[in-house]
């Protein structure tokens, strides 16, 4: 449905990865700043390692369909989630992958998504947080940055509610990090 | 948003919603998508001053809750198609003994362990037929987090009002959504009627509302119950007019009370030509589809059994409103459309929409369903 102030998020990875967390800590910050929000998710019977999909659509008013069905945004963390969830994106979609665990796919290009940003997260988290754990909140830095969804004190804020105390500094950071891939990416300009 | 506003997921609000209808008995095993369920309530019974306990299976979840029922708990337990199965025998049980007691059915892909995590709607035959014997079940279908909380206390209460199992039907993608919600009580916490007096005190006798008042055991009255036919004594008999009165009776305590029971939400259906007829998560495609035909000049409308059975025909056909044609979107190869046709006969065009691939009908498949089918 068209609506300017709807906004409709996936991410895709593994299982593990705690996407399905990224996204319900970004529903509570957009619920923070007074938006509503839907939050699902689609895993498999796997305890970890399986494809997952997390979905977060936030909006102005009521939400009726509470899945997303035209992203304005897409990001996969691994190459197996782009392939089963990367359909039904189009010209508006701004698609995110990890180019720390995979190339750009070859089925995407300026005709069939709005852009195409490729960013070393998994690797970014790895070298400076010493820790993988730390790939959803950098994730999160990342589309914040992109987007300005939520705000950055709000977001963390959100991050705060879920993360516990003697993990909270690392995943600042994981924020800082995010925003910092972006922030570094539109100085060079280079797009993928 | 009010200050009690909390983001939540719906198995959580259907715990929440329990807790403050006043249950106190959990029993249960856990299964995918219900686990959280007992998960939670694990964790808040002891919070509550109730009791969790996790059972080797569903057969002794449902016998469980019968038992802490009867000994004047709220109770709740919650579990999925393959469990639910198991819960049938205890379910006709707790009909015919009159226990108050919840079960949550969240549906998945089935038959048998199908698809665990994959969304469906193919549970509601079940719901109302899986036991056997006349018998009669309140089955209540709620469409997003907040109505699952608020359906959660409903069905304890009704349970309590009535003295009769109720069914709380529903689905993975309900069970795992996460949306924004309201705990502010929505309606008043009713508490079964219990006897007054010792003296000539007949646990299965009742008055004009004929709900009888058992009194909960332990509490020194002189109670027998058993799923033989029973008089008002409550011991067995194979006298046919007893029987007969018996599931009379226990009908009748029901549908003299559709009113009370029997909720339905409609959507412009006063003018509608075309109206969906739908429940659950389905019915939140419904929504949009409806918004976008009626952008377009198109007069849809919609209905929602919020109340899946008792199913009451006038009621349905009342509500329907004008529209020329039925569309009945359900993620199942057609059980809801099977009361329609009976509701409607050839008076409507009655078109089913159904998918069974474990995914939900977007509203675009609607249109799009709408548009190729010429309706």
């Amino acid at each position: 449905m068209e609506n300017a102030n709807r906004f409709e998020l996936r991410l895709t990875g593994s299982g593990g990865q705690g996407l399905i967390l990224g996204s319900i800590i970004l529903a509570e910050a957009a619920m923070m700043e007074g938006k509503t929000v839907t939050q699902s998710q689609v895993y498999g019977a796997e305890a970890r390692g399986g494809t997952t999909k997390a979905e977060l659509i936030v909006s102005d008013r009521h939400i009726a369909y509470p899945k997303v069905t035209d992203p304005d945004l897409l990001a996969a963390m691994t190459s197996d989630g782009l392939q089963q969830y990367g359909g039904g994106i189009s010209r508006k979609t701004e698609v995110i992958i990890d180019s720390s665990v995979m190339c750009a796919p070859d089925f995407l290009n300026e005709e069939n998504c709005h852009g195409l940003l490729a960013l070393p997260i998994r690797s970014t988290a790895v070298s400076r947080l010493q820790s993988e754990l730390g790939l959803n909140i950098v994730l999160l830095g990342v589309i914040v940055g992109l987007t300005g969804l939520v705000g950055v004190d709000t977001l963390r804020k959100a991050v705060g509610m879920h993360i516990r105390k003697q993990y909270l500094d690392m995943n600042m950071k994981a924020l800082d990090l995010g925003m910092e891939l972006v922030a570094a990416q539109a100085e060079t300009g280079i797009r993928i | 948003m009010s200050e009690a506003t909390v983001l939540m997921q719906g198995n959580e609000a259907v715990a929440e919603g329990a807790i403050a209808a006043g249950v106190r008995f959990y029993a249960g095993y856990p299964i995918t998508p219900s686990s959280e369920i007992a998960e939670i309530m694990a964790r808040r019974m002891p919070q509550v001053g109730g009791t969790f306990i996790q059972m080797e299976d569903e057969i002794a979840s449902v016998t469980a809750i019968i038992g802490a029922s009867m000994a004047g708990k709220k109770v709740l337990t919650a579990t999925s198609g393959p469990g639910f199965s198991l819960m049938q025998e205890g379910l006709g049980y707790a009909c015919m003994v009159e226990a108050p007691i919840v079960i949550l059915d969240s549906m998945r892909y089935g038959p048998s362990t199908g698809m665990p995590t994959k969304v469906s709607q193919m549970d509601l035959m079940q719901t109302r037929w899986g036991t056997h014997g006349d018998h009669w079940i309140i089955v209540l279908s709620p469409s997003s987090v907040q109505e699952s909380y608020h359906l959660a206390i409903r069905a304890v209460n009704l349970a309590e009002k009535y003295r009769n199992p109720v069914i709380l039907l529903s689905d993975e993608t309900v069970s795992h959504l996460r949306e924004p919600i309201d705990t502010a009580l929505p309606e008043p916490i009713i508490d079964r009627r219990l006897p007054a007096q010792k003296t000539g005190y007949q646990p299965f006798k009742t008055d004009a509302t004929l709900v009888p008042t058992i009194a909960n055991l332990g509490t020194g009255f002189r109670t027998t119950y058993t799923g033989l036919v029973h008089g008002e004594s409550g011991f067995q008999t194979a006298n046919g007019h007893v029987a007969e009165t018996l599931v009379q009776r226990m009908r009748d305590k029901l549908f003299n009370n559709l009113d009370d029971i029997i909720r339905l939400e409609t959507d412009h259906s006063d003018d509608a030509d075309i109206l969906f007829m739908s429940f659950g998560i389905t019915a939140r495609g419904v929504t949009e589809a409806v918004e976008t035909l009626r952008s377009r000049g198109r007069k849809a409308g919609s209905l929602r059994f919020i109340t899946l059975f008792p199913f009451d025909d006038d009621r349905v056909r009342q509500a329907a409103g004008p529209a020329k044609t039925i569309v009945v979107p359900e993620l199942n190869s057609g059980q809801l459309v099977l009361l329609l046709k009976r509701v409607f006969g050839d008076t409507r065009r009655i078109v089913p929409l159904n998918k069974v691939n474990g995914d939900l009908i977007s509203p675009a498949e609607m249109l799009t369903f709408v548009r190729e089918e010429n309706l």
